[in-house]
């Protein structure tokens, strides 16, 4: 039966075998050697006591150290993400701000362009008007030229110079009306070249006002998917930690280990003992853990 | 602002551990290594919302503090909820009976143990 003990092992169990194989006999072995015997367990059971309690303080300290790190972590990873949300927020401001700089300066200059060209129509009404008045003017001039050349003749031999002062008078009459109809040519092809520049800058208003609707969207859209990234990303961390957490809650367990160990050494002590002094028939060891059943397992959380 | 948890246990590590998962959480967190210490931070800190305690701790252990606290009014509506390895029905029916609101068995998981205090806090 001992020699089925897990811990009975390497120089403890040569020890302890050489020391139980002579118990089936009735009397007791050795006696001149239990005094020995018993000293010698004494001495092993405090070098494992002293082993055990080294085990449990390195074992604080390193789940200590573990837990420290992890938590510097954490921490430079949480200061990590607001950082690069601080640095992606002015990013995207500075964005804004020169997108709205330059929606501002082409809605100014589509102003600017409408306000010439209303202008240059004006204008255009106005020579055009001008030219109205000169062609009245010539049709006059050159009614009075007839009347003048009628008159010239009637009088006969000595209209004859209001004959050529008609003549000069229709002439001129016909000069001006064409160059007031060259005028009105090139206000014709000057109001046809117009059309198109303000049909251009109509569009090129809404193409403006299209992109930048387009891109404050575009900021929009960065700003939401930037924010929910990060957010997902720490969540992540904050998971991985918390699971690292959940290993590192291994120190109870070795406690009860340990305790258990304890319990084994104490054990072997009584029951080395009780061989040393001729005890043969002994109970089955046992090494005080507690049977857990109907016990909530390790997690388990009960609210009342 | 921050809800402040009073953590109570004697180990370090376990202290450090749930205090970790608290502050992760957005906690803010105190600690007693007892629960004479554990009382003594209660009646002298009126900003602690909760308290997460261990059952077995040197000098006073945790069913007692819990037992203590609760005597007095100005703690019938703080929540303490129990850490502990220990899961004896004896115990835990003491806890309840002494006013806790909750047990959780150890090793615990941090997500399942910040849930629970959310939900005892209110947050």
């Amino acid at each position: 039966m001992l020699r089925s003990l897990p811990w009975i092992a390497g120089r403890w169990g040569a020890r302890l075998r050489a020391i139980f194989a002579p118990a089936a006999s009735p009397e007791p072995a050795c006696d001149s050697k239990s005094p020995l015997v018993k000293e010698e367990i004494g001495r092993g059971k405090q070098r494992i006591a002293k082993r055990i309690a080294d085990m449990q303080q390195l074992t604080e300290q390193e789940i200590l150290a573990c837990g420290n790190a992890l938590s510097a972590i954490f921490e430079n990873v949480r200061a990590l993400m607001a950082d690069a949300e601080s640095a992606m927020t002015a990013s995207i401001d500075r964005y804004e701000e020169a997108t709205a700089r330059f929606g501002s300066g082409m809605r100014e200059d589509g102003r600017a362009q409408e306000g010439a060209v209303t202008q240059v129509l004006q204008l255009a009404k106005g020579i055009e008007g001008a030219i109205g008045a000169i062609d009245t003017l010539t049709r006059t001039s050159k009614m009075l030229a007839i009347n003048t050349r009628i008159e010239a003749a009637r009088i006969g031999q000595q209209g004859q110079a209001f004959a050529v002062i008609s003549d000069r008078m229709r002439e001129l009459s016909d000069s001006i009306s064409s160059a007031s109809n060259q005028v009105k040519c090139a206000m014709g092809a000057m109001r046809e070249g117009i059309a198109p520049v303000v049909e251009r800058a109509a569009s090129l208003n809404a193409r403006t006002a299209f992109f930048i609707a387009e891109v404050a969207a575009h900021i929009d859209t960065s700003r939401t998917r930037d924010a929910k990234l990060r957010g997902d990303r720490l969540q992540h961390v904050v998971e991985l930690s918390q699971r690292a957490l959940c290993h590192l809650q291994f120190q109870d367990r070795l406690q009860q280990q340990l305790m258990s160990i304890n319990r084994a050494v104490d054990s072997l002590d009584e029951r080395t003992g009780r061989v040393l002094d001729g005890e043969v028939d002994l109970e089955e060891f046992n090494d005080g853990q507690m049977p857990g059943d109907g016990q909530p397992g390790s997690g388990a959380v009960l609210l009342f | 602002m921050a809800k402040t948890i009073l953590v109570v246990d004697d180990s370090s590590t376990m202290r450090q551990q749930v205090s970790m998962a608290l502050k992760q959480a957005g906690f803010a967190t105190l600690e007693a290594d007892d629960g004479r210490q554990g009382a003594a931070k209660i009646a002298a800190n009126r900003s602690i919302s909760m308290v997460i305690c261990d059952v077995n701790m040197p000098h006073m252990n945790g069913l007692e503090m819990v037992e203590q606290v609760k005597s007095k009014p100005e703690h019938k509506a703080l929540p303490i909820l129990m850490l502990t390895t220990e899961g004896q029905a004896t115990l835990i029916k003491r806890a309840k009976q002494a006013g806790a609101v909750g047990w959780i068995v150890k090793p615990f998981d941090a997500n399942q143990l910040i849930q629970t205090v959310r939900h005892l806090v209110g947050t």
